[in-house]
């Protein structure tokens, strides 16, 4: 008796220790699968962020699935957990992602860290991009976002940019033109500032603050490096440019120095504030008139410049991870989203979906829903995208720090550069 | 009654050996059945804390060669100045969180004791109802309290003539509406332990100080508390540890911001290993919490076992 207690106490240690292995080693993390008449004996995996278009995107992998029998499951998690894991999966090659999507800000520590298939020989290749793919008519700008020493490593997919939104009707009423300067921002801000509200700024600190300072800089001739690429944040237009940024934190609506995009988005789509800067992505929402109080009255400009109007390009592109255990299959399925016909379907599904392709940004079907886009050429003839090199994000995240230290506790500007300076010069 | 003493040697031997192979048996079954939480907590506790510890010694980025620096993450981290803030606001957030919680939850569950039990009971289930929201609900949930367009917050201090709160967009308050937000999700918590606690205390105690003619005070400095110490040193190590290891919350409502005046530890070590990949340095962050954690509540863990007399 004793005896077979003992025998069914070890097997049910046996038992809860092997379950509990099984457990550990299992990979799978569930999520949406493509069903739609499966007939490969492989399904191709496709990390990307769950945000906005996550909806549309899935639409377009049912539509993959349907048109060539190949099964794809897209796995879509927040913004903020999607590098770790991508980093992650990559790192410890568990061959989990076929496809990965990704901005450029992110590219250069994946390259670095040998993640990445080169994709340059591929898009030459016809067997696998197909006969009309066209890839002269992806914008350059874009190829040479994802390009790192003569190697192409992500297909650029989708474009967004942040600019300034202001409604057209109350500006107009109140007597004043679309602010273009800085000058003009900061008069116009300082009045609706003394009505009661004020300009929406995504001043929270966060990446968006430090992108809006890159547009600034640009607009104002300079950049975070000089001529040589050492860092340079003490030259006289950097802190010019972040003395701008204090200056009009001073007249934004009460509560900007904690906003990111999307909170910004929301005050111009709830007509709180007459105007704002958020990101091309979030456009949609505030010209929805089911969801908008001001869908068609709104305006779109390049963020105010001192010297010239200036853009950021903030992109994303589709690459291809060097554990994927089905890298063509993986191509075949890129090359099929930045197709001309699947950017336009997406487009059409979603008017804020800006592409890298010219033919589907000329297209004027597409154009009349997306009142923006003559803003985003505007800002693309003097686009620059954030530092790319892997240290960047060091140097971001540092200076959004201290960008939030001036709009907030009204640092000095030039002594918060010296200091972002100092820390991070020796990096670069 | 037999004792093996009472039986000659020839007998006594077979039944101690009998008796020392059951105890070894019982060992045996003991170990098997230990076995699987202890696969489990080597898999998921133990090597992972190795693993951190080694990679601490190395310069090491995902997807690249580490670099043995031996103590330099660490001289690097008392040198940042950005790492001594976060240290010193885990600090500030920990004391202030955790006694505002303790005061707070204890204070209640001794008020509800003192009320007719169906009204205490209505009042304890309302009191805990924060306690299931998940820390990021909790912190969105929040952050629309403390918008200074549509929140709750800002319209209660509006209507006290208060107009000048910086809330969570100024780094003065920032932190404190964090330790606000923390107190109401936590204190549900430490009630319903303290709650708990409270009934075993014997009634005869409270009836005696009341023919003594005890004041409320006296009653609950000289019987209450001194009688919950081992249930409120069990609620200072988990609250306290819950609140240095502090995430969540200060992710949802202000990512660390304003000006870094809410970045904690965890917070910190966040950022170096998935925004900056500099993954040796946040390991070397974690093994600071972890250190700090062992010395200010390691004495708690060792004495929370002690017979209540010891305190």
């Amino acid at each position: 008796m004793r005896k077979t207690r003992g025998t069914v106490a070890a097997g049910i240690a046996a038992a809860l220790t092997l379950a509990l292995l099984a457990a550990c080693s299992s990979t799978n993390t569930g999520g949406a699968t493509s069903t739609t008449k499966p007939q490969s004996d492989f399904t191709l995996t496709v990390s990307r962020w769950s945000g906005p278009q996550a909806d549309e995107q899935q639409k377009l992998l049912d539509q993959y699935t349907k048109e060539t029998g190949v099964k794809v499951r897209m796995d879509a998690i927040d913004y903020a957990s999607l590098q770790p894991k991508q980093t992650l999966n990559m790192n410890t090659k568990t061959g989990q992602y076929d496809l990965v999507y990704m901005p450029e800000a992110w590219v250069g520590q994946y390259v670095k860290s040998n993640f990445l298939v080169d994709l340059s020989k591929y898009v030459k290749d016809e067997s696998l991009t197909g006969k009309n793919w066209d890839f002269a008519d992806i914008q350059k700008s874009g190829i040479d976002t994802y390009t790192v020493n003569g190697k192409l490593y992500g297909l650029p997919y989708f474009v967004q940019m942040p600019l300034l939104v202001y409604n057209k009707t109350q500006l107009k009423k109140d007597g004043f033109a679309v602010p273009q300067t800085w000058s003009d921002i900061l008069t116009v801000a300082h009045f609706y500032k003394s009505q009661g509200t004020g300009i929406a700024l995504p001043f929270r600190q966060g990446t968006a603050i430090s992108n809006v300072l890159a547009v600034l800089l640009a607009g104002n001739g300079t950049g975070f490096f000089d001529e040589s690429g050492k860092l340079d944040l003490t030259n006289p237009s950097v802190v010019q440019a972040v003395q701008f940024i204090q200056d009009v934190s001073k007249d934004g609506l009460q509560g900007s120095n904690g906003w990111h995009w999307d909170e910004v988005a929301k005050a111009l789509t709830f007509g709180q504030a007459p105007l704002g800067i958020t990101t091309t992505g979030l456009f949609s929402q505030i010209e929805n008139p089911t969801q908008s109080k001001v869908a068609g009255q709104m305006g779109y400009a390049p963020i105010p410049y001192n010297k010239k109007a200036a853009g950021l390009i903030q992109s994303w592109a589709w690459g291809i991870p060097k554990d994927s255990k089905h890298a063509k299959a993986a191509f075949q399925l890129a090359a099929w989203l930045t197709s001309k016909s699947a950017q336009t379907a997406f487009a059409k599904m979603d008017p804020s979906f800006v592409t890298f392709r010219q033919s589907v940004d000329d297209d004027k079907s597409l154009a009349a829903n997306a009142p923006w886009l003559p803003a985003i050429k505007e800002a693309l003839t003097n686009g620059v995208t954030l530092p790319l090199q892997p240290a960047a994000s060091q140097l971001l995240t540092d200076l959004s720090a201290g960008l939030s230290g001036v709009v907030t506790n009204g640092d000095d500007p030039k002594a918060m550069l010296q200091k972002v300076q100092q820390a991070d010069a020796s990096k670069f | 009654m037999t004792r093996t003493s009472d039986i000659g040697p020839s007998v006594a031997g077979p039944i101690h050996r009998r008796r020392h192979s059951y105890a070894q048996k019982e060992q045996r079954l003991a170990i098997y059945l230990i076995l699987p939480a202890a696969v489990a907590i080597t898999l998921v506790m133990i090597l992972p804390l190795v693993f951190a510890l080694v990679a601490s010694f190395f310069q090491y980025s995902l997807g690249q060669q580490p670099v043995f620096i031996f103590l330099g993450n660490y001289i690097q981290f008392f040198q940042d100045s950005t790492a001594l803030r976060a240290l010193l606001n885990t600090a500030i957030f920990t004391v202030l969180s955790l006694s505002l919680c303790i005061a707070i939850g204890v204070g209640i569950s001794v008020l509800l004791k003192s009320l007719a039990p169906r009204q205490g009971n209505v009042l304890r289930a309302i009191f805990a109802m924060p306690i299931l929201i998940s820390p990021i609900i909790a912190s969105l949930i929040w952050r629309y309290m403390y918008d200074p367009t549509y929140g709750l917050v800002y319209f209660v201090l509006n209507g006290l003539g208060i107009h000048d709160f910086g809330g969570l967009t100024s780094s003065s308050t920032a932190l404190i509406c964090i330790v606000i937000t923390d107190v109401w999700h936590a204190t549900p918590f430490i009630i319903l332990v303290s709650s708990a606690g409270l009934t075993v205390i014997p009634e005869e105690l409270y009836e005696a100080a009341r023919i003594d003619g005890a004041n409320a005070a006296r009653t609950l400095f000289n019987i209450t508390l001194p009688l919950l110490t081992k249930v409120l040193v069990i609620l200072v190590l988990i609250r306290g540890t819950d609140a240095f290891r502090v995430f969540d919350l200060i992710y949802g409502l202000t990512g660390g911001g304003p000006a870094n005046s809410t970045t904690s530890l965890s917070i910190f070590a966040y950022q170096q290993a998935y925004e900056n990949n500099q993954m040796g340095y946040a390991m070397a962050a974690s093994v600071v919490t972890l250190i700090a954690l062992i010395v200010l509540f390691g004495p708690l863990m060792r004495n929370s076992a002690r017979p209540a007399n010891d305190f």
